[in-house]
């Protein structure tokens, strides 16, 4: 169990008042809030140990440089990487993706190969290989649902071939919330030659972590949804693939040696961080790992399944109120679209913000996923470590308002 | 509350103005900036000597959008061109009691921009392209 009332005191943004109301903040799919530990750590190295990172000689650069770095052995002990040389700062999970596109995909992908993903991915783990399948001339492939909102394993013997050279999926749909087995898919596919990317920016803030253990190859998560600040994320490589890597990005810093007509390219991993990273946010994000190793992460999963439990519950009594995705709280993670009969999504968004209670409404960037399921737009809600039930009631009582305000 | 008050809800319930027009000398159709294709409206005028004798309109979308564009035919009905060409967002924009956030006032303005557009006005595309 987690004392979710001393948790919420570190967060001071909780404290708001919107439209007179207590903030209930549920929109933690699109991003998470920040405890004062996370924006202490971003203002203290602003405040005190600012300097450009690797190669500086003075007391700064050196401060700086350590913390960077020492954030990326804390990435590393919280995926429970083999070296932190696997742990490559990005910006966010969509650059990590884009990342394994250009700099693997584009080089290993030939015409006719396969790309397998599937119908439930955000549209980060879509559209750069549908660019990079239209460049290489290699086919891309869908693993489809069944109306549970599963992944349909029974097609994936099926559609793994000897030619499908990446698999590429998402963890927890940000949609559907359902977990996918990527352990077993990742067996499949490494039966067939493939390799797996996994999208783990949906469940890499709720559980525990252990990438050795998976067995997939890369994992792409996200910072600004695990209580960092924005604009820094996590592309993690096995790190035999990441040394046969070409960079992505080139310049400084991803070098060796340079001269005018030719480049050795650093070590791992700064070979995949040309230019001057973000430093600060690298900070915040060990600041997070911190917080988040320090209530534990398992603690957190706990506390997670306790309101995917309690959500489904009420939400499902709710009239005429329908949730997308399994229908066992077992099978999803924390995240919950559904839609109201009658009720556009975006009404229902601003009906409840003048509650004081912040959902989401739209696509989520998933259209592919949402024609599949016959909708245009769904409601979304999404709890984290700083939610209570107590909110989930907040939420139900504020549907219940907006059904009465707009079906009358 | 304001955005959702009782006139609104009244002109999403029961919209003025809507259906096909026979006759419709001038025609456009919009999709929602915020919602894509899935939500649109389109609207008939029957405009003569300078003057919209008729409008009527079709659409598909949330309460903001649907009851701005019933207000919309309202307002503009009998008016001359140079009146219609006057109203601005603003006028929309008050008609919900200011309280929509720039996301949800792309919805309000739909109506607008698909009249607009039926006349050969010019759209301000900056107010457009917020998707």
């Amino acid at each position: 169990m987690i004392d979710t009332q001393a948790i919420r005191r570190d967060f001071p943004i909780l404290s708001r008042q919107i439209n007179g109301k207590p903030l209930v903040y549920l929109d933690n799919a699109a991003t998470s809030q920040k405890p004062k530990q996370v924006i202490k750590a971003v203002s203290e190295y602003y405040r005190r140990h600012n300097a450009n990172v690797h190669r500086g000689i003075h007391t700064l650069a050196e401060e700086a440089t350590n913390s960077y770095e020492e954030a990326r052995k804390k990435v590393a002990r919280f995926i429970n990487a083999r070296s932190e040389r696997e742990v490559v700062f990005v910006r966010n999970a969509t650059e990590a993706i884009n990342l394994v596109a250009y700099a693997w995909g584009k080089r290993n992908l030939k015409q006719g190969d396969e790309i397998l993903t599937t119908v439930m991915e955000h549209h980060s783990n879509l559209v750069p290989w549908q660019i990079v399948a239209r460049e290489t001339r290699s086919t891309l492939k869908f693993l489809d649902i069944d109306e549970d909102g599963f992944l349909k394993l029974d097609d994936l013997e099926k559609l793994l071939t000897p030619k499908t050279k990446l698999v590429a999926v998402t963890w927890v749909s940000n949609v559907l919330g359902t977990i996918n087995p990527v352990r077993e898919i990742t067996k499949a596919a490494h039966a067939k030659g493939a390799l797996v990317l996994v999208d783990g920016a949906q469940r890499a803030p709720h559980v525990p972590i252990d990438v050795q253990r998976e067995g997939f190859d890369f994992l792409a998560f996200t910072g600004h949804k695990m209580l960092a600040p924005m604009g820094i994320g996590v592309l993690w490589v096995r790190q035999k693939i990441l040394e046969e890597m070409d960079p992505f990005l080139s310049g400084g810093d991803a070098i060796k040696e340079v001269t005018l007509e030719e480049t050795i390219f650093n070590d791992l991993p700064w070979k995949f961080e040309a230019g001057t990273p973000n430093v600060g946010g690298v900070v915040g994000l060990g600041a997070a790992v911190d917080y988040l190793s320090k209530i534990g992460m398992k603690n957190i999963r706990t506390h997670s399944e306790q309101l995917t439990a309690y959500g489904l519950k009420r939400l499902n009594q709710v009239k005429s109120l329908k949730i997308y995705g399994p229908s066992d709280s077992n099978d999803r993670g924390s995240v919950f679209s559904f839609t109201i009969d009658g009720i556009h999504p975006h009404d229902l968004a601003t009906a409840l913000d003048q509650e004081g209670i912040a959902i989401r409404s739209g696509h989520h960037c998933a259209m592919p996923l949402h024609t599949r399921l016959g909708v245009t737009a769904t409601a979304r809600a999404s709890f984290y470590l700083y939610n209570t039930e107590e909110e989930i009631d907040r939420l139900v009582e504020g549907i219940e308002k907006a059904k009465k305000i707009f079906r009358r | 509350m304001d955005i959702y008050r009782e006139e609104i809800l009244d002109h999403y319930r029961n919209p003025r103005n809507k259906g096909e027009l026979k006759g419709a000398n001038k025609k456009a159709r919009k999709d929602s900036p915020l919602c894509a294709e899935a939500d649109w409206v389109e609207i008939f005028l029957s405009v003569e000597e300078g003057r919209i004798k008729d409008i009527k309109f079709q659409g598909k979308g949330c309460v903001i959008s649907m009851a701005a564009t019933s207000m919309l035919t309202e307002r503009v009905k009998g008016k001359s061109l140079t009146d219609v060409a006057a109203i601005s967002e603003d006028e929309i924009r008050a008609d919900f009691g200011g309280a929509l956030s720039t996301s949800r006032e792309t919805c309000a303005f739909l109506s607008l921009w698909t009249l607009r557009s039926a006349l050969g006005l010019k759209i301000d595309e900056n107010k457009t392209n917020q998707n």
